[in-house]
């Protein structure tokens, strides 16, 4: 055991004796493993908040089906879906897009007693009376609104709304450019007040099969789409997936590019650690305990590497909100996103990490180690 | 203690490069005797002595230390007795550069396991007897070529080694420094070490227990 201690304790020294070498492929590594850490830690974190939200709303969801989309549902069937037998309440909203000025807002209506209790302002208070919105913290510095201010949208009709609560800036990426009125405010801004997007059913558990049998009864002949939650947890859980797939699969490309520059900084100095390695096996050391030396370097080498990309990232997101990466996950954000981005740091990612860094530059050393040491220390000392 | 029967080393075997740097031969050194090899540049003595020291293998022949064949041994083998029996002492000293004098020193010592407060005090006595105690923290290139030699003596001895293996060890330093390592050898052949010593210089003849001449990779 005291061997292995020497070695390790040996290989860090020699990390601070090649400096330029520690420094150089501690870059190359940060280098790479930076932005894959952010991305990935932004895409978890953007995941983890959608599903705490699906996990938030309705055990079922309904809409009307046209051209294969989801459509508008008529808000005459609710009084009888609310009398379903195991349906604790129906709750419809209307979620839509709006221009304020010549920035695009979500729009979320919704009766002020199921509004989710996730949602929190700041500062001001939930909308009460008519004609009053609770705005998102990058819209609100975006347009400088303060508790008071009135401001005009555009849906089907141009209507006033006087701004009674702003979101926090840390209550997630969907309330950073949400707009929150009442169902009836929304109905009347698009123009469309006997429908909703969508309506949500809580139910008692157990009873999401003989809702839908009697959801059929009810809208027999309609073309309606019933979704549960776990339908839209999987589609939500497929879709991060698939983007962070992409995201890894572009990455890769470009991490290729950066490959060589490890291997080459892995291998810096080779002819003298060649005749160093030489002198070792001159002195009694035998190869494995050379190949064990080179391995506690590397493994040093890429926990460091490593470690400081995991920081340097944690720094992007915390710090820069994830300045150029978030776009790709967040569609219409900005390349200097102006809310805090989500952001869930795993340790598998991180793992995966450190252990790429340390193949990488076990690959650019190991070979030339293993061939001098297993020379005639003669040749190798020349 | 170490002989050699038949030993053959050829360089670039089968092409028009061919070199036969030892040819056909045999040798006996008794334990605790002081061999010199002398002869020309290019007779032969260093490829001899890498092949008795362990450095190289030979191209045919064998040889036997305490009557093992070391020429059969395996790499991690030959490892083991190079770190329990044998020390060597290299014409241009072999230091690692970024270490100081007591690290190089007690490099040999690192894969023994030696905790570094004993590694470090081993290394200082050393280097103390080579009256290098004052300059243990210091860099290869910051001694002088006697300095660095007399560091390269202390590795070898480091380790209580059996047989200490010289190559040229006086042709890069001053006189003084010379007659010191001379000094040293013979302390280290009295101490009960077997000492062997490819050089040109006619000093080591007066102390040699027996003394080998080379040319054209055999005795004369």
């Amino acid at each position: 055991m005291s061997k292995h201690i020497n070695l390790l304790l040996l290989a860090s020294e020699n990390l601070l004796r090649h400096r330029t070498k520690t420094i150089v492929v501690c870059l190359c590594i940060i280098a790479i493993l930076s932005p894959f850490i952010t991305a990935i830690s932004i895409s978890e974190g953007i995941r983890a908040q959608s599903l705490a939200s699906v996990g938030e709303g309705g055990d079922l969801y309904l809409t009307f089906d046209e051209f294969g989309r989801n459509a508008p549902v008529p808000l005459e069937y609710l009084g009888e879906i609310r009398n379903i037998f195991g349906v604790k309440k129906a709750v419809p909203r209307i979620i839509g897009r709006a221009y304020l000025q010549n920035k695009l807002a979500v729009i979320v209506g919704i009766d002020k007693e199921y509004v989710p209790v996730s949602v929190s302002c700041v500062s001001g208070k939930i909308f009460e009376k008519p004609d009053e919105v609770v705005v998102g913290s990058e819209l609100a510095r975006h347009f400088r609104l303060n508790i008071g201010d009135q401001l005009s949208m555009r849906g089907q009709q141009r209507k006033v709304f006087t701004v009674v609560g702003m979101f926090s800036a840390d209550s997630g990426i969907w309330s950073s450019s949400l707009i929150f009125m009442s169902f009836k405010d929304a109905g009347e801004l698009f123009g469309k007040p006997e429908v909703a997007t969508d309506i949500q059913i809580y139910s008692i558990p157990g009873h999401n099969s003989e809702i839908a049998t009697d959801l059929y009864n009810i809208l027999m002949n309609k073309p309606y789409r019933l979704q549960d939650k776990h339908i839209i947890e999987l589609f939500v859980k497929k879709g991060f997936l698939l983007k962070e797939g992409v995201f890894t699969a572009l990455y890769v490309v470009a991490f290729a590019l950066g490959i060589p520059a490890i291997l080459v900084a892995s291998g810096f100095g080779l002819s003298e650690r060649k005749k160093e390695i030489g002198i070792m096996k001159a002195t009694g050391w035998n190869t494995l305990e050379v190949l064990e030396l080179i391995t506690f370097e590397q493994l040093l080498i890429s926990l460091l590497g490593a470690a400081i990309a995991l920081l340097l990232s944690i720094l992007w997101i915390k710090g820069f909100n994830g300045a150029f990466i978030g776009q790709f996950f967040i569609a219409e954000t900005t390349l200097l996103p102006k809310f805090n981005m989500p952001s869930k740091f795993l340790p598998l990612p991180f793992l995966l990490s450190f252990f790429f860094a340390f193949l990488l530059t076990m690959v650019g050393s190991i070979y030339s180690s293993w061939r001098a040491s297993t020379e005639s220390p003669v040749v190798a000392m020349k | 203690m170490i002989r050699a029967e038949r030993l053959c080393k050829t360089y670039g075997a089968h092409t028009k490069h061919e070199i036969h740097a030892v040819k056909e031969i045999n040798l006996t050194i008794a334990k605790n005797s002081f061999v010199v090899l002398k002869g020309p540049s290019g007779s032969g003595k260093t490829t001899l002595l890498n092949i008795i020291g362990t450095l190289d293998r030979p191209t045919t022949g064998n040889v036997y230390i305490d009557g093992e064949e070391i020429t059969a041994f395996s790499d991690i083998a030959l490892s083991v007795l190079r770190r329990k029996k044998i020390g060597f002492i290299f014409q241009d000293f072999n230091l690692i550069p970024r270490l100081s004098g007591w690290e190089n020193v007690s490099y040999p010592l690192i894969p023994m396991g030696i905790p570094l407060k004993e590694r470090f005090t081993r290394a200082q006595s050393l280097l103390k007897i080579m009256d290098l105690g004052d300059r243990m923290t210091h860099t290869p290139e910051e001694l002088s070529g006697g300095q660095q030699q007399r560091v390269a003596i202390a590795r070898a001895m480091v380790n209580n080694p059996e047989i200490i293996i010289a190559d040229e060890p006086t042709s890069n330093i001053d006189e003084e420094t010379s007659i010191k390592l001379l000094n040293t050898l013979n302390e280290l052949k009295h101490k009960g070490a077997t000492i062997i010593v490819a050089t040109h210089d006619p000093r080591f003849n007066k102390i040699a227990d027996e003394t080998f001449t080379m040319k054209d990779g055999r005795f004369q």
